[in-house]
């Protein structure tokens, strides 16, 4: 009995002792986080919850087929690069747009809109605009496409060529010099929504 | 009997050794892996995340070694005891993740299933038989003790 006791003390102190070790090389190392993890907080758009998740967490979604990726970048965005699989929404034609992909877009899916990273705000104006059409499973990938990238997570290039001739004025996509209201037709631009926060 | 004894200490020693190195490199990969079984409150993922591979990678190394070798097995089982409760109620429980056990969530696509069940009862197995036989046959430890008396 007291072997087994002086095992399970040994045993303690090289828990304690190697515990210790990884907490304190966390300060020094080049992965370091924080000791303590603080959840990111939920948006609450129109009494609706949004949980704000992170590209390693939006990942796990991804092979989930009652998961719709939403890219509410620019249409011209969405040509180069975007989430494998994802549909394109962007918010300055979101109205034309929604039309057009609402048949991928069953109520009851859970939908991860993304932009162009934590600063961005065009998901949750897209959110805004889906709340009202029944949409209640939502969720915000806040490091948008450029974390989802650089983690080196699959991508869909060109992905919108089957919409071809559907796609919205290219001209609205393709940059230019309107910058009207958000939910107006066909306005904005890549710079634009990117940067009027 | 004692060449078993001392293969299973090796197996079990590189196992952790190897297990605790993803999750070194990426603990921010890890921590995802242990909110995502929802067993403990999330605030405590990260710590649990930058204790936990140390543990596994001394003890692992310590019963290489041959140093501490039942404190170590004692850790190691402990350890494979609660991943396999954890794995469990994971499956039990149908949430689609993956176990984040040899590889991060990331990069293994595999959800929990009855494979890693068997898989990690197994090893538990193993590491048991490893604190309940070793004799401390091969240690370092007893070469260089005065008393010549292995621990």
């Amino acid at each position: 009995m007291k072997a087994c006791f002086g095992v399970a003390l040994r045993a303690m102190a090289i828990l304690l002792l190697w515990s210790s070790v990884g907490i304190s090389l966390n300060l020094f190392s080049a992965n370091a986080i924080p000791w303590v993890y603080v959840p990111p907080p939920d948006l609450e758009i129109s009494g609706v919850k949004i949980p704000l998740i992170d590209e390693k967490e939006a990942r796990k979604l991804l092979d989930d087929p009652s998961v719709v990726f939403v890219d509410t970048r620019t249409a011209k965005d969405y040509a180069k690069s975007t989430v494998k699989g994802a549909q394109s929404l962007p918010r300055k034609e979101m109205e034309e747009r929604f039309i057009l992909i609402q048949p991928l877009l069953p109520e009851e899916a859970r939908l991860v809109l993304f932009c162009y990273g934590p600063q961005c705000e065009d998901a949750e104006r897209v959110a805004e605009f889906l709340i009202p059409m029944g949409y209640r499973n939502l969720v915000i990938m806040s490091p948008g496409f450029p974390g989802w990238e650089k983690a080196g997570y699959p991508v869909d290039s060109g992905p919108d060529k089957e919409l071809g001739g559907k796609q919205p004025d290219p001209t609205s996509a393709t940059g230019g010099d309107n910058s009207g209201p958000t939910s107006g037709p066909s306005t904005g631009s890549a710079q634009s929504t990117r940067g009027d926060k | 009997m004692k060449y078993l004894t001392f293969a299973a200490r090796l197996f079990i020693g590189g196992l952790f050794v190897y297990a605790s190195i993803h999750k070194i490199t990426d603990p921010a990969q890890f921590a995802v892996s242990i909110r995502n079984y929802m067993i403990l409150p999330p605030e405590w993922s990260h710590l649990v995340a930058l204790a936990l591979p140390w543990v596994e990678i001394g003890a692992g190394a310590f019963l290489i070694l041959g140093i501490q070798t039942k404190p170590s097995a004692l850790l190691t089982t402990g350890m494979l005891a609660v991943f396999l409760v954890a794995i469990a109620r994971a499956y039990a429980t149908g949430l689609d993740i993956d176990c984040g056990c040899f590889s991060s969530a990331a990069a293994s696509h595999g959800r929990v299933d009855i494979y890693h069940l068997v898989r990690d009862s197994l090893i538990l197995l193993v590491s048991l038989f490893v604190l309940l036989a070793d004799r401390g046959d091969f240690c370092i430890s007893g070469l260089f003790s005065l008393r010549g008396r292995p621990v």
